[in-house]
């Protein structure tokens, strides 16, 4: 079993929304960030992952099994959200003394431990806590099961980028098993940039693509003239966008480029760069 | 269910300072009033009620969320709102019996009476406030809350035309008919709303987990 996670056609229809024959799977080993404009799918994708969305069609499975029909899954499930979680009278001493009940392989000295290092304090009530430190409270208390899966929906979000550096830090320790695995959503696409093995694009419910690092490495943006254009090899571009002045370019192979056409200027493509340009592009390969 | 239950408590505990503000207050007036039965109805529906209302402080804070990411399922999450409630309402009963123990024992069937008002009071709670509070919007907490109250007040309602009846009829005989609590009417009803609850219990937790979690 190499998938942490698979879903297959998954269809949910809202009054306004849904999202249609969604397909994902993360391996285990690999980090997948699933990325969007707003309302565009992502956190309900995860929502019906939990079972918080009843799904319409299709099957979710984590770990081989059906997390639909079997939560007893969800104990290898670590899930930290943008919201709260807890009532702001409990401390984390309370939420420990929950936790070890509802998770059979909860450490409390783990959680204790992960909380003294970031400083979070464990005897006061929430409602004294900073943004910062509740998230930083949600991701132990998603850790401290010692989960193999770990379902992030915008848990960045808000965040000083000390914390955010602080909160990377620590998926990338996560990841140091190759057991492991995390599927995370989030508008900071530097933070995607810099920990995920794979990006999944969502818009207006349905995912319009997929990218492996490797693929994201070598794309690249050239900023072409009309004539320019005319030169260059169709099953280098993926995307066009024009402008007044000058075409912008996604070429699917950047060395390739550059090995090809010297004398044409192209720089790596940002995450956001490959976004607009997808989405907004005039042609895909 | 145990860490579910434990919140709970937890949470319950955590607001024992005015739990213990209101019932001293509601236990005074009802003495001042010489109405000391009252206090074990009361108890029972006021304690029984902050396991009700712990629904709401979940959707507050987004426990209700948070739970589903547990190796719990939905439905058992929802069962334990029942047992929560039943077992906050138990000790209600036997904290406002001891209450009524130490402030001046009333007479038996007053007693019996307040009970069984309680009793049917706290069943129609659990049996609608529960499913109420869990599939309604957040802004009708209040709303779902007075709605949960109906059946029970119904029961009291039809009670209460009874006594009236039997009142009448009472007078009429001019003695040759007793008049009564019609206790024998109280427990029916009692049973009936136990039965509407129990019913929601294993019902309302199978439904509601096939909805979506709001």
């Amino acid at each position: 079993m190499t998938e942490a996670l698979k879903i297959e056609h998954l269809n949910k229809q809202f009054k306004h929304f849904a999202l249609q024959e969604i397909n994902l799977t993360v391996k285990k080993g690999m980090v997948v960030g699933l990325i969007g404009e707003n309302g565009s799918g992502k956190s309900t994708t995860l929502r019906c992952v939990v079972n918080q969305d009843v799904p319409d069609d299709g099957t979710i499975t984590i770990f081989g099994q059906n997390a639909q029909t079997d939560p007893d899954i969800h104990k290898k499930l670590g899930v930290v959200s943008d919201g709260s979680c807890f009532p702001d009278v409990f401390s984390a001493q309370t939420i420990s003394r929950i936790m070890k009940d509802i998770f059979p392989q909860w450490e409390e000295e783990y959680f204790f431990g992960f909380l003294k290092r970031f400083s979070v304090p464990a005897d006061q009530p929430l409602r004294q806590f900073s943004k910062g430190m509740k998230a930083k409270l949600r991701i132990a208390c998603a850790l401290a099961h010692h989960p193999d899966l770990l379902l992030l929906d915008e848990a960045t979000e808000g965040l000083d980028p000390v914390v955010r550096e602080e909160i990377l830090d620590l998926l990338q320790e996560f990841m140091e098993s190759d057991d492991h695995a995390i599927l995370m959503t989030s508008h900071i696409s530097s933070d995607l940039e810099r920990i995920a093995d794979q990006i999944a694009y969502i818009q207006d419910g349905k995912i319009r693509f997929e990218l492996t690092r490797e693929q994201i490495d070598r794309l690249g943006i050239a900023q072409l003239a009309r004539e320019q254009m005319e030169f260059i090899d169709p099953a280098l571009v993926m995307a066009v966008r024009r402008q007044p002045l000058h075409t912008e370019t996604l070429i699917t192979d950047r060395f390739e480029f550059k090995k090809r056409y010297p004398d044409y200027a192209i720089s790596p493509a940002s995450l956001d760069e490959i976004i607009v340009m997808i989405s907004k592009g005039e042609k895909q390969g | 269910m145990k860490g579910l239950l434990k919140k709970d408590f937890f949470l319950v505990l955590k607001s024992w300072p005015i739990m213990l503000g209101i019932f001293v207050l509601a236990t005074a007036i009802m003495v001042f009033l010489n109405a000391t039965a009252g206090i074990l109805s009361f108890t029972a529906i006021f304690f029984l009620m902050q396991g009700v209302a712990s629904i709401i402080t979940d959707r507050m804070c987004g426990w209700n969320l948070y739970q589903t990411t547990f190796p719990v399922s939905r439905s058992k999450a929802i069962m334990e709102k029942y047992l929560f409630s039943l077992v906050c309402g138990v000790i209600g009963l036997v904290i406002g019996f001891l209450t009524c123990l130490c402030v001046g024992w009333p007479d038996q069937e007053s007693l019996l009476v307040s009970g069984l008002i309680g009793g049917i009071l706290s069943f129609s709670a659990m049996a609608a406030g529960i499913p109420l509070l869990i599939a309604l919007p957040k802004s009708t907490f209040a709303a779902a809350i007075s709605a949960s109250f109906i059946p029970g007040a119904v029961c009291i309602v039809l009670w209460n035309q009874a006594l009236n009846r039997q009142s009448a009829l009472a007078a009429a005989s001019q003695g040759a008919i007793a008049f009564t609590m019609r206790t024998d009417l109280l427990w029916s009803l009692l049973a009936i709303m136990a039965g509407l609850c129990l019913i929601s219990w294993l019902v309302m937790p199978w439904l509601l987990s096939r909805k979506d979690q709001r």
